[in-house]
């Protein structure tokens, strides 16, 4: 199989085409509007309104008794509106919480859908299975320029009133207090969403849409803290899973929403590992370099206090000093070496370099500074002082070290009465 | 006199009650009345299929009603403690994310055959607690995002296998589809003896660690914080919930199972507030709505039974949303339209009393219509009608003079009474909080109608020595 036949021979075909069109369209438009959702924390309120729209538009199917997309549009975007109301009418009005009154409803609306569906099987153009993942190769060129119309709405709407999402999405009371009625932003958007999810169900069903939803923006979110760069990271991850999921279901002659649903996963699951802020790896590599940090720190502090840069301390009775394994100990040594601040004149002993002894000074400073203000400023007991300074000397800053020097006025005892180092930069 | 509110904020409340309340009607009233419409497409009447049901005479129809009533109140118990932890849609993601274990089982064993499947079923929802594990673990993913992304992920694989199978010479046949939507014909006797075995575990279990689920399902903090294991009783949750909801696949399908866990449960909290009531109410309705989806999936064998199930539930919550005693909207509403008639007929006699000490006569002297209305600020309409429900319920009778009326003993009774209810709070409010003088009044109106006796003899005797009578701050004679 060569690049050829696997991406470009299936697009001579033009449902292929029309379904290419669909992908990107559709997944622009649910990866933008999703952005929103994730940041508003609502992603289950999509879920709960993409299942509950099915009743209204069987219904609809039945009265107009074709395709044609407004009055479709109309029954089931009601239908929408009355899902959300109603959680909120349970949840107000009942002992009954949030995620029961979800489930609840949105099961409800769902099984009457689906009854309905099953009983006017004959009578309607609707394949029941089409409500779990949708018939996107089998959408009629109309629906195409409808999407197409969409998505371009949702765009322009979403430059236009960007102040106004922004600020809601991210603080809906400061929201109402600079005079964005968050109220009435929340309403719009629902009905936005309602309509897109009416429009995606030809497509790709009720129920994975969601992850269409979600999947970009969360996606998104990990990369970066921005809204703008958010949106259009979405809207190209969404492109990215449709096209790719397109190509997918092609391959295999399976479902397109859920080889959609999958790519988009993936992608999401490759943002965790990879990301390169928020990222599991990136975290564990910052996790690493702090605790190496630490043990170096630790270790010249330790050498300072036992007059290292005169004597040369054994590797015994470092380890019997600090409690650290053999192994963590020999590795940390050698780093520290590396960087010249200790040396060793004998295999099994160590001594300070002036770099180190400068470097173990400043450690020790921080350390005994934070707890001379933890015992005057916050009086704490004695025997509290000393844990709590094993952390922060190894978190404070220049500046914060200058500013605990002129809030205790430049003290030159701990409360322990060992001298405190004086600054380096002095 | 009636307090108003701005009009559009009544519009509004008025819209909201009606939208709400039209909704849980269409969803308690729909599912019948298309039932009721599918059925005459059939031959033999719903009550001959009803009557043969009922006659346990078809081994498949009795399997049927046994698996479902099972399933059924096993959902009802276990689901106390999901909805309880409001977790309730934790099972919905669970329900979804078994799919894919279905589809890869059948790829392998090539057949289907009820134990594999639910093995393959069990393997995917451990796989998907992990997984759900480790993405809410991440900071940056939010809760809801990390269930809605999870669940709908293993659901879209579960959707790709299912298809392709489908798709595939040999899978055609499988009738796979089941799945999604369930079919009760399909529940063979091992299904109920697992479902069976599954019950009694999962009621032993609640029999002899009830107290510690109980505490651990209010308040795991406080259940951590005496020593309970909650870590322990989380997975031991889960692990029924996921068996649970894997035996109950076959039946009701991967989409709506969640159904059986939180509907039974929520309308059970409607009605009870003790755990143990609950755990069996909610047990019998989560019966009570197998039996009846069973019984419509033998009537109507085209539809699938998860949608019954869920709407025979559905309609049992709606009910006693609507009317269950303490909470149910309709006793919530009558009790508030009786105490508003009490206040405005009692509005009525205090007005009445106060015109005739306006007038300097004895309390009990008849008042005449026209004066009385014309002292009134009220809207004579609404005065009019006040009077006729007054006159209705023996307060007011004819003078005996032509339109005069009297105040009987009970009516002059209850005006004082409110009279000096009134009063007590203004002057309570006068002495003993800063509002200013011409504010107590408004406070006063709406306090006076509810003001129980022993508040009113503690006002007493904090404002005992001072004077009470014709003074009253906001008139400014005090």
């Amino acid at each position: 199989m060569s690049f050829h036949d696997l991406f470009i021979a299936p697009l001579q075909f033009e449902w292929m085409l029309r379904g290419l069109l669909i992908a990107i369209f559709l997944n622009v438009s649910l990866g933008i509007i999703g952005s929103f959702l994730v940041l508003r924390r609502m992603a289950l309120m999509g879920d709960a309104v993409s299942h509950a729209v099915l009743p209204g538009i069987v219904v609809a199917f039945l009265i107009s008794n074709s395709r044609a997309s407004l009055p479709l549009l109309i029954g089931a975007t009601g239908v929408g509106f009355a899902t959300t109301f109603l959680i909120n009418g349970i949840k107000l009005s009942s002992k009954v919480k949030e995620d029961a009154a979800m489930g609840i409803v949105f099961t409800s609306m769902f099984a009457l859908g689906v009854v309905l569906l099953n009983s006017f099987a004959s009578h309607v153009d609707l394949d029941p299975d089409c409500v779990l993942y949708g018939d996107l190769l089998g959408v009629p060129s109309t629906t195409v320029w409808v999407m197409a119309v969409v998505t371009l709405a949702v765009v322009a709407g979403v430059i236009l009133f960007y102040r106004q999402l922004q600020v809601t999405a991210f603080d809906g009371l400061f929201a109402d207090g600079v005079g964005i009625s968050s109220n009435w932003t929340h309403y719009i958007f629902m009905g936005v969403l309602a309509v897109i999810l009416v429009i995606a169900f030809e497509a790709v069903g009720s129920i994975l849409v969601v992850a269409m939803l979600i999947a970009p923006g969360a996606t998104a979110y990990l990369w970066t803290d921005r809204l703008p760069p958010m949106l259009t990271g979405s809207a190209i991850l969404g492109i990215i899973a449709g096209v790719l999921g397109l190509y997918i279901s092609v391959w295999l002659n399976c479902s397109t929403a859920g080889a959609m649903v999958c790519v988009s996963f993936l992608l999401f699951l490759i943002s965790l590992i990879a990301s390169p802020k928020h990222g599991v790896v990136a975290r564990w590599w910052r996790r690493r370099k702090l605790r190496r940090r630490i043990l170096a720190e630790n270790l010249l502090k330790e050498l300072v206090r036992l007059n290292a840069r005169e004597v040369a301390v054994s590797f015994e009775r470092l380890i019997e000093l600090t409690r650290l394994p053999v192994r963590r100990l020999q590795k940390g040594i050698m780093r520290l070496r590396q960087r010249g601040l200790i040396d060793r004149p004998e295999p099994e002993s160590v001594r300070l370099t002036p770099d180190g002894e400068v470097e173990g000074m400043r450690i020790l400073r921080y350390h005994r500074l934070w707890e001379a203000f933890l015992s005057s400023e916050i009086e704490l007991p004695e025997d509290h002082l000393h844990r709590d300074a094993e952390e922060m000397e190894h978190l404070l800053t220049p500046e914060m070290e200058a500013q605990l020097a002129e809030l205790l006025s430049d003290p030159d005892k701990d409360p322990h009465g060992s001298p405190i180092p004086p600054s380096s930069s002095n | 006199m009636p307090r108003k509110l701005p009009g559009s904020m009544k519009v509004y409340r008025s819209i909201k009650r009606y939208l709400l309340f039209t909704a849980v009607v269409a969803l308690t009233t729909a599912a019948p009345a298309w039932a009721a419409r599918i059925s005459d497409l059939q031959e033999t009447s719903v009550w001959t299929q009803i009557a043969e049901y009922f006659s346990f005479s078809s081994p498949i129809a009795v399997q049927t009603l046994i698996g479902c009533s099972a399933l059924g109140l096993l959902g009802g118990l276990l689901g106390c403690f999901l909805v309880l932890r409001r977790i309730s849609l934790v099972g919905d993601a669970l329900g979804h994310a078994i799919l894919p274990g279905i589809g890869f089982s059948f790829m392998i064993i090539g057949a289907k055959s009820t134990l594999p499947l639910l093995a393959g079923a069990i393997v995917a929802g451990v796989l998907y607690s992990l997984v759900l594990g480790f993405v809410s673990r991440q900071r940056r993913v939010r809760p809801d995002s990390a269930l809605g992304l999870t669940f709908t992920a293993f659901f879209g694989l579960g959707i790709v296998l299912l298809s392709y199978i489908q798709n595939s010479p040999t899978g055609s046949q499988a009738g796979l589809d089941k799945f999604l939507f369930g079919q009760a014909a399909a529940i063979s006797m091992v299904d109920i003896k697992v479902s069976i075995i599954l019950l009694v575990i999962t009621a032993l279990a609640i029999v002899a660690l009830f107290k510690q689920l109980q505490v651990f399902s209010f308040d795991a903090t406080f259940a951590s914080s005496i020593g309970i294991n909650t870590a322990l009783y989380h997975y031991l949750m889960m692990v029924l919930f996921t068996l649970t909801i894997v035996i109950s696949v076959q039946a009701v399908g991967v989409v709506l199972v969640v159904a059986l866990l939180i509907i039974p449960p929520t309308t059970a909290h409607l009605l009870v507030d003790r755990l143990r009531s609950m755990l069996i109410l909610s047990g019998f309705i989560g019966l009570l709505s197998g039996a009846i989806g069973s019984l419509f999936s033998y009537l109507y064998s085209g539809i699938p039974t998860g949608p019954m199930v869920v709407l025979a539930s559905a309609s049992i919550f709606a009910f006693a949303l609507l009317f269950a005693p303490t909470s149910g909207a309709v006793p919530k509403l009558l009790r508030k339209r009786q105490r508003r008639r009490r206040t405005e007929l009692e509005n009525l006699l205090k007005s009445l009393l106060e015109f005739n000490r306006h007038r300097n006569v004895e309390d009990s002297t008849p008042i005449a219509l026209d004066d009385y209305l014309r002292f009134s600020e009220s809207d004579p309409d609404w005065t009019s009608r006040q009077i006729k429900r007054a006159q209705r319920a023996k307060l007011l009778l004819p003078g005996d003079k032509g339109d005069t009326l009297v105040l009987t003993d009970a009516a002059l009774n209850s005006a004082r009474r409110i009279l000096r209810n009134h009063i007590l709070w203004e002057l309570y409010l006068d002495q003993y909080t800063d509002i200013a003088a011409d504010h107590v009044h408004f406070d006063a109106e709406r306090i006076e109608h509810v003001l129980t006796p022993d508040i009113i003899s503690r006002l007493e005797s904090i404002l005992a020595g001072r004077t009470i009578g014709k003074t009253d701050p906001s008139r400014g004679n005090a």
